[in-house]
């Protein structure tokens, strides 16, 4: 999970903080055909996530033994699985499961972080030093190894998932929004309002978090193909959500079992997974490329 | 010693002629008009200041001479001659050869304009990379030669220095010495004096004003700050958004200003004020929108002079004493100034 | 202090008050370069940066007083030592009386609603994502007095500092930077202050329009009464616009005392170095040698005895050995030099007030 550097955020904080920004980037995002297929592909995938139930052709735990392996065709547009379940059907119901859990637990994760930065920028030294500290060495433990020993501790399920990912995504939120804070606390602005007599908790959430929280959001965005992958990861390794769940893991592995029998399952749980990835990464980029000022192109 | 390209003949009498020159900035609410037909003279051995306020252009015309404007900058008409050589038309190779050779640039920032991870002897001997023959301690030699020239002790040590090791005043002599390290026909120094304090901007200016002697170089020197301008300039070119409203010789401009807004920019200077005033002058107004300039003279709206023609048609130059112009109707046929 | 929206003329102000409004004593000011801890491990002695020593002034009601220092001089630390940005490690500051840091919560925060704050960098100070009238009411909402019609208070600041009504809706970015530093006007005379600490009001701003800030402050002090403290470093200006100057060198008055006594007839030599060291906008009256040869030392590295002995045309051994204290020619005309420059005084007569 790749997060931009701190002079990144700093720089795209400055940029950003001109409101009025939303609607100039929607109109420049227009002439960027790769921002623009993101954007597609992601409203796709969260398009299909919330009206999952009304658009599966089919119920996707319904086990029809009869037909099984049945290769894609009119009638089942992925084909169907092992145990006859259509496919196409389980990839719908399975964008509910991994943008519900990727949004919700980066949700979470932003949550955190942000008031745990925002106490290591703003508040005294010794906070932050120790917050920097627990910081650290949460972000340093590799993330599959973090989640394997909690699945394997507490069993898998979806409250062990999330709680890994909330626990891996926080230390790196708050260290940009520590960042963020830092370079903004010292600001002319922020001292004119300290100057008025402004209390630290009016200075934190009125003038300083609307001016760093807007790279911060893109950049969780662009981390929810990341816990959309690990779920998956997770969930082929046999640690994550358990069946009948029907995630994009889980296709991934019942497919692998059956990839001599019927390769298009692992096709078909691999498509919307690449889509998400793509998606949401070509628009992260095109809009944080876009509130880049060095690489502004017309002065 | 120089390994320039064709030889340049050094019998012109002005170093740099721009004639007529415009230049526009594409932007996406349309095309700003920088500056239009903007006509300098930069004599040989003269120092010529280029006065003007924010929005007058007189950065654009540093970065136009130097051919070094941005992208979305383009020269719509006129001409630009350094030593006789059509600069225009010149190839960017040729280009890149003539600057910090045979014109070079002193920036306002010395922050921003020296590398901040090379040391000083580095960047000073970069500069002499055209020079094949003379070795490589001899460069060395020569930069500490020119920072003792400008004023920096202890030469030879604070050549393995890095800029941030410098102070403000230091940054911008090493500039300086940077500028002047090949003796360069002409230098332009774009506000070297207003990131300073007030007794290291008068450093500076003395320290040009001996140099000016050495160099046989002319200087074009920008500054929005008339005080320096008077102590430095032979000449002076006054700028208002985006056109030459009045240039002269420096008692001329200084003592018989010909075009209002010279007169109400002398005016508004608290120093040249000699009472103590509590209500100080101003010129009302804004300066115009170069996305819609005015038709008739730019200074019009402001001008407590004008009449209708200004607002209407816009001043040719009318002379106002021997090498003194001003663009301004009321110059016309004349014989004040 | 319940207090309905006060109209513009409502303070009367006596023309030679004695009324002392705001008493700095002995202030000290100080950063630390290196934490406690590291400062142990190191050996180093003094982990601190002196950047305001010992200031002492009275500044009286209705009056305005310059400020004067090039950089490194401690004058901008000074001002926000003073609005409580910055604490203080000596001295003490009294307002009205009062000090308003050790007082309890109350006393700081009536304080701020007395003493009003204008930044140096115009746009900058303005919060980037807050409309130009969220800005100038920001000072009502922080002091919780929104029960006042946020949206007159608006409309009437904007009035007083010559903005048409329509820029309340625009954003910092907008702006340009006069209009932007009429905001910061306007938000400083929100809640009618009787002391304003301006930073640099005229930096960034061309001639022509330098007068436009500066005449409308003043227009606002007679209609509000207030006292001005101007920190700056343009010489050109504080001649026209301040009664008081205190001059600053490495975070201590070097001289104070009424404008035209110290433009007239300097004292100290870094004074008259500072005067001399002003281009004149005239040919005819070029310098011929420079004033002041050097640089500030830094203040890490304070030079002993006068710390302006470095510099000085007319050091002498005991520049170097010892420093210099408060010393008075008048009762309002002060300096710290050995060997002040007398002889322009020679044609002053009596003592000044």
């Amino acid at each position: 999970m790749s997060a931009p550097t701190s002079e990144a955020i700093v720089a795209i904080t400055a940029e950003a903080a001109a409101p009025g920004l939303a609607a100039g980037l929607l109109r420049r995002l227009r002439s960027d055909p790769l921002g623009l297929l993101g954007l597609c592909l992601v409203l796709l995938v969260v398009f299909c996530a919330l009206t999952a139930p009304w658009i599966e052709p089919y119920n996707p735990f319904k086990i029809r033994v009869p037909e099984r392996f049945h290769a894609p065709s009119l009638v089942h547009i992925f084909g169907t699985d092992d145990l006859g379940r259509d496919v196409f059907s389980r990839v719908i119901a399975g964008s509910q499961i991994a943008l519900g859990v990727s949004v919700s637990s980066i949700a979470t994760a932003l949550f955190l972080g942000l008031i745990l930065g925002l106490c290591a920028g703003y508040g005294p030294r010794w906070l932050d030093n120790l917050l920097l500290l627990i910081f650290d060495s949460l972000y340093s433990f590799p993330t599959v190894m973090l989640g394997l020993t909690v699945v394997t501790l507490f069993g898998p399920s979806l409250e062990t998932l999330m709680s890994v990912v909330i626990t891996i995504q926080t230390p790196g939120y708050a260290r940009l929004i520590r960042t963020a804070t830092l370079a903004t606390k010292n600001s002319e602005y922020i001292l004119a309002i300290r100057a008025l007599g402004s209390s630290s908790g009016r200075v934190l959430m009125i003038h300083i978090l609307p001016n760093i929280i807007g790279p911060i959001l893109i950049i969780a965005s662009m981390d929810i193909p990341s816990v959309i992958t690990l779920e998956a990861g997770l969930t082929y390794l046999g640690m994550g959500i358990p069946p009948p769940a029907a995630s994009w893991g889980r296709i991934l592995q019942e497919g692998f079992d059956s990839i001599r029998d019927a390769p298009w399952i692992v096709i078909a749980g691999g498509i919307p997974l690449i889509f998400t990835t793509l998606g949401f990464t070509f628009l992260g980029e095109s809009l944080r490329d876009l509130l880049d000022p060095k690489l502004r192109r017309v002065v | 010693m120089a390994a320039a390209a064709e030889p340049v003949p050094a019998t012109t009498a002005n170093v740099l002629e721009v004639r007529d020159l415009s230049v526009q900035f594409r932007t996406p609410r349309g095309p700003v008009l920088a500056l239009r037909k903007v006509s300098v003279d930069v004599p040989r051995g003269s120092i010529v200041g280029l006065v003007g306020e924010s929005g007058s252009g007189k950065s654009t015309l540093a970065l136009a001479v130097m051919r070094l404007m941005p992208a979305n900058a383009t020269i719509s008409e006129g001409s630009l001659r350094f030593a006789g050589r059509d600069l225009l038309s010149l190839p960017a190779s040729e280009m890149q050869r003539l600057r910090g050779d045979r014109i070079s640039m002193v920036f306002q920032d010395p922050m921003t304009s020296l590398n901040p991870v090379r040391t000083i002897g580095m960047q000073m001997v970069d500069i002499q990379y055209r020079d094949r023959q003379m070795s490589q301690p001899d460069k060395r030699r020569k930069a500490a030669e020119m920072l003792r020239r400008v004023g920096i002790p202890d030469c030879e040590r604070q050549l393995d220095r890095h800029p941030h090791q410098f102070s403000g005043g230091m940054r911008q002599r090493i500039a300086i010495a940077m500028g002047i390290l090949e003796k360069p026909e002409l230098l332009i120094a774009d506000e070297p004096t207003t990131a300073l304090d007030v007794t290291l901007e008068a450093q500076i200016v003395q320290l040009l004003r001996d140099l000016r002697g050495e160099l046989n170089g002319s200087i074009l020197f920008i500054s929005h700050n008339l005080g320096i301008i008077a102590e430095l300039c032979d000449y002076v070119v006054v700028l208002y958004a985006g056109e030459v409203v009045e240039q002269g010789p420096i008692e001329d401009i200084f003592h018989r200003p010909g075009h209002p807004y010279t007169r109400a920019l002398l005016e508004c200077d608290p120093a040249r004020i000699e009472e103590v005033c509590r209500e100080l002058p101003t010129i009302s107004g804004d300066v115009p929108n170069l996305l819609r300039v005015p038709s008739g003279c730019v200074f019009a709206p402001r001008c407590s002079h004008a009449i209708d023609r200004c607002r209407n048609e816009h001043p040719a130059d009318h002379q106002a004493g021997p090498g003194h112009f001003a663009r301004c109707h009321l110059l016309q046929g004349a014989s004040d100034g | 202090m319940a207090e309905v929206s006060l109209a513009p003329a409502q303070r009367i102000v006596p023309a030679n008050s004695d009324d002392t409004l705001l008493e700095v004593s002995h202030l000290h000011v100080r950063y630390p370069l290196l934490g406690p801890i590291r400062a142990k491990l190191f050996g180093v002695s003094n982990r601190f940066l002196d950047a305001v020593l010992d200031i002492s002034f009275r500044l009286r009601r209705g009056r305005t007083l310059a400020l004067v220092g090039e950089s490194g001089s401690g004058k901008s630390t000074l001002g926000r030592a003073i609005i409580g940005l910055v604490p203080t490690a000596g001295g003490s500051i009294r307002f009205e009386g009062v000090e308003p840091f050790r007082s309890a919560k109350t006393g700081t925060k009536a304080y701020h609603r007395d003493v009003a704050m204008m930044f140096q960098d115009p746009i900058s100070s303005l919060s980037p994502r807050r409309t130009v009238r969220s800005l100038v009411t920001e000072p009502f909402v922080v002091h919780q007095l929104s029960n006042r019609d946020l949206e007159a208070e608006a409309k009437r600041l904007l009035g007083m500092v010559g903005l048409p009504l329509d820029f309340a809706g625009r954003y910092p970015h907008q702006l340009s930077g006069g209009q932007a530093r009429r905001v910061g006007v306007a938000r400083a005379i929100a809640l009618s202050p009787k002391l304003i600490i301006a930073d640099e009001p005229t930096a960034g701003l061309d001639v022509s329009v330098q007068g436009e800030i500066l005449n409308l402050m003043n227009r606002l002090q007679r209609q509000l009464g207030l006292t001005y403290l101007i920190i700056t470093h343009n010489l050109a200006v504080v001649r026209h616009v301040s009664d008081e100057t205190a001059i600053m060198y490495m975070g201590r008055f070097v001289e104070h005392g009424p404008t035209s006594d110290i433009f007239a007839h300097p004292v100290h030599p870094y004074t008259a170095g500072l005067i001399a060291a002003q281009p004149h906008p005239d040919p005819a009256r070029r310098r011929t040698q420079v004033a002041l040869l050097g640089e500030v030392p830094s203040m890490a590295r304070r030079p002993e005895g006068c710390e302006f002995h470095t510099r000085c045309p007319s050091a002498k051994e005991l520049c170097r050995q010892t420093r210099p204290e408060t010393q008075a020619i008048s009762s309002q005309h002060l300096h710290r030099c050995h060997f002040p420059l007398l002889e322009s005084l020679a044609l002053v007569s009596g003592g000044k007030c």
